[in-house]
């Protein structure tokens, strides 16, 4: 009985065999057909390197082809490449990684994961002095198995499910997904082709973003679950709520700008957004609530707005302090940094032109300018610097320097001036002090000179072209204080 | 000696070339103003010295340049502006082909009845900062876009033919309102502002003093709607000339609170509102006895009045 059974059961499992084979004969033609062999890989990579300041470089690849960055003045670096494909993976897909050039190797990765669903690869590369190239191939594996990203994380096994609600069909849409560890971060970017998409993660913290390919008012909802049913909250671990940052700037001037934030915390790299729009930016933003949290923020105008940046931030325990206010005029920009310790709004308003960069203090004939008989107007320039050694006035009136025009130093204090006689119009002008060109605080109004920068600027009464102005062929020599 | 040599030989060169090019000028040029003329001279054989070329070279180019620069100076263009940018060009080791350029640039400007200056004080400002050139370019070619726009701007509310004027006085106009467009304000906003004297009988002159204060209200941050209802409101109330822009100057130098100041009155008065609230607002941030109020507002209707009504 038990050779027949045995017999019974052979006969079963080889039956289910051809059966199988029989299915997979259909299968497999059916699914070579479906897979977009056209299908693109994206990628998504970040170099760091340990000697610190240059770390969290990042590159965005949007785009088949090589990934190419070159560190050169790195000691001792490693990396996270993220790839991640729109459309189905299929066996015959291929990823080729290869780290060349002086002094690199390649290698110490873990290989990637993917599923029929999405596929993603992860590969670090800690990079030493030896000259390898490395490739690797990257084979769809079992339709549902749950992809484990990194089996060393401490954390509690999470499951984080995607459901997207929304016309699916009118166009791609692309999932982002950040997920940062309790030692390091690395993200996977998530191409996803039908209505939910469900990714078992061991994260500590997630981030996620989502766009279109084409405009739509489809929602998508997250829902945080849990594999191991202890709780629902995944940031549980660590005690508390989730910090929720939201950061707004506006630009009523809707003059077109480009900002670039970044937000550093304890122990994590930080990551960067860069946007390059008119108008509002906002961020949403989930952290632990004991994160200490360095946000800096620059901007760069095409013009002198009168902007406001309002950062709000909540559900924290945190205490705001704003460290400082870095403010370059040369090159049009500004760059606000925050450490945000607790909940509440900050909100900055960056009037460009009433405040610059030095403390020092310039003045130009504030008394009314009032031309002559001949049409010409004494104007008194005056530069407030006391540790100042040399100072010179250039401007439309003697060419930007063809003529220097030296400010005489007041005995007594720190007031160098002296009186030019200007013909009537508009008049742009800046300091040298001490060989640099300084646009002084104070004056009656500013212009931008074209080049990045804003140049002091005042008007002598009456009608242009009736005079010459007596500055020109005027050469006075010895700008220093003795 | 070689030294001496080489200078001499450079003197002769340069008697040379001046003698080529007044030659050009009696023979092609016997209409042009003698003064002019003599300028335009002047700068193409300094130029010409100074770059320095092969003798086929220079010849062509004396007659190009001769014609370009007196096109130059005739529209107004600042001789010793010129040749001030020349002679940077040549400092900064520039090929004699940007002053080829520069020439064009100029005779194309003049062509179109743009103002030159502004453009030479831009590549003046840029060469003296150490920008590359190339920069400059760009910078001085945004420039004259921004002064067709101005000047399309001008011709639309005020046609040449319609409306005779000294040619300066457009260029004056054009280069005020390619300054406030630089500043941010946009074409609408100007030309509200642009036609508030279209029934005075010389709008050109008229339009400079709102154009600038409209300017300087920009560039002191306040929203260019807002600056163009100040002007508008200002204007509604006689100012006029350089008292209009002293108005502007004190709106422009209430900081920081002008904008929402300046909102607030403006809406409490409306269009049609009650003046009062406008001189109120004007003494308290500038007494009475600095910037004297203009006669009230019912005196000074904009038809057939002219800059009579300015206060004084």
């Amino acid at each position: 009985m038990p050779r027949a059974g045995s017999r019974t059961a052979d006969s079963q499992a080889l039956a289910g065999g051809r059966q199988a084979i029989r299915i997979a004969g259909i299968l497999l033609p059916l699914w070579l057909i479906v897979a977009p062999a056209s299908a693109q890989w994206t990628g998504y990579g970040s170099l760091w390197s340990e000697s610190g300041r240059d770390s969290n470089r990042l590159v965005d690849i949007e785009r088949d082809g090589a990934f190419r960055s070159q560190p050169a003045s790195f000691v001792r670096y490693g990396g996270a490449i993220c790839l991640s494909r729109v459309g189905l993976a299929t066996a015959m897909d291929r990823v080729d990684l290869s780290a060349t050039g002086t002094g690199a190797r390649l290698g110490g990765g873990r290989p990637g994961t993917a599923n029929s669903k999405f596929a993603s690869l992860r590969y670090e590369m800690p990079l030493a002095p030896l000259r390898l190239a490395t490739r690797l191939s990257l084979s769809r594996e079992r339709v549902g198995r749950v992809p484990v990203l990194d089996q060393d994380c401490a954390g509690a096994l999470a499951q984080l499910l995607w459901r997207a609600k929304g016309p699916m069909g009118s166009g791609l849409w692309f999932l982002r997904c950040e997920v940062e560890q309790t030692r390091r971060d690395y993200c996977t970017r998530v191409s996803v082709v039908d209505s939910t998409l469900v990714v078992h993660d061991r994260s500590t913290n997630v981030r996620v973003a989502a766009r279109h390919g084409l405009p739509c008012d489809a929602d998508i909802e997250f829902l945080v679950g849990h594999e191991s049913g202890r709780s629902n909250d995944p940031w549980s671990e660590f005690g508390g709520p989730e910090c929720l940052l939201t950061l707004t700037c506006r630009n009523p001037r809707r003059i077109r700008w480009s900002l670039e934030a970044a937000v550093g915390r304890r122990g994590y790299d930080h990551y960067v957004e860069r946007v390059q729009r008119d108008g509002e930016w906002e961020d949403t933003d989930h952290h632990r609530q004991d994160d200490i949290r360095r946000l800096t923020v620059r901007m760069e105008y095409e013009a002198a707005p009168r902007s406001t940046v309002i950062l709000e931030w909540s559900a924290c325990r945190l205490e705001s302090n704003l460290a400082g206010l870095d403010y370059d005029q040369s090159t049009a920009s500004i760059k606000v940094q925050l450490h945000l310790w607790g909940p509440g709004q900050e909100r900055l308003s960056l009037p460009f032109l009433r405040k610059p960069p030095a403390g020092l203090e310039a003045l130009e004939g504030r008394d009314a300018i009032a031309p002559d008989s001949m049409g010409l107007a004494e104007v008194c320039f005056r530069y407030r610097d006391p540790l100042a050694q040399s100072v010179s006035v250039i401007g439309d009136f003697n060419y930007w320097g063809e003529h220097e025009i030296c400010l005489s130093r007041r005995p007594g204090d720190g007031t160098w001036e002296v009186s030019v006689a200007l013909p009537p119009g508009p008049h742009r002008y800046r300091f040298i002090v001490d060989g640099r060109a300084v646009t002084p605080r104070g004056a009656r109004f500013y212009e931008p000179d074209g080049y990045g920068g804003y140049d002091a600027a005042l008007r002598v009464p009456g009608r242009p072209n009736t005079a010459e102005s007596l500055v020109s062929g005027e050469t006075l020599s010895g700008c220093s204080a003795e | 000696m070689k030294a001496s040599h080489g200078r001499s030989g450079e003197r002769l060169r340069a008697l040379g070339i001046l003698l080529m090019i007044a030659f050009v000028s009696l023979a092609a040029y016997p209409a042009s103003h003698p003064a002019l003329a003599s300028k335009a001279s002047s700068i193409a054989a300094r130029t010409l010295a100074s770059f320095g070329s092969d003798a086929e070279s220079d010849a062509r180019r004396a007659v190009i340049w001769q014609d370009q620069i007196d096109a130059a100076l005739h529209n107004g263009a600042d001789p010793d502006r010129l040749a001030a940018t020349l002679k940077r060009l040549r400092e900064k080791g520039r090929p004699v082909e940007d002053a080829d350029t520069l020439f064009i640039r100029a005779e194309r400007l003049a062509n179109a009845g743009l103002p030159i200056d502004p453009v030479l004080d831009r590549i003046l400002q840029g060469l003296a900062r150490g920008v590359a050139y190339e920069r400059v370019r760009s910078v001085a070619d945004s420039l004259e876009a921004r002064l067709g726009r101005a000047a399309r701007l001008v011709e639309h509310a005020y046609p040449a033919p319609e409306m005779e004027a000294p040619p300066q006085d457009r260029q004056e106009l054009v280069a005020e309102c390619a300054s406030v467009l630089g500043q941010g304000v946009g074409e609408g906003d100007l030309r509200e502002v642009l036609l508030l004297p279209n029934e005075l009988a010389s709008p050109l002159a008229e339009a400079v003093s709102p154009v600038v204060t409209l300017g300087f209200l920009a560039s002191a941050g306040l929203p260019a709607d807002l600056s163009a209802r100040f002007v508008e409101a200002a204007w509604n109330e006689g100012y006029r000339g350089e008292k209009l822009i002293k108005v502007g100057e004190v709106g422009a130098g209430s900081d920081p609170a002008v904008a929402d100041a300046v909102s607030q009155i403006l809406d409490r008065m409306g269009v049609e509102g009650d003046s009062d609230e406008f001189r109120q607002w004007l003494e308290s941030v500038q007494p009475a006895s600095v910037l004297p109020l203009p006669p009230p507002a019912a005196s000074t209707s904009t038809s057939g009045t002219s800059s009579q009504a300015t206060p004084d």
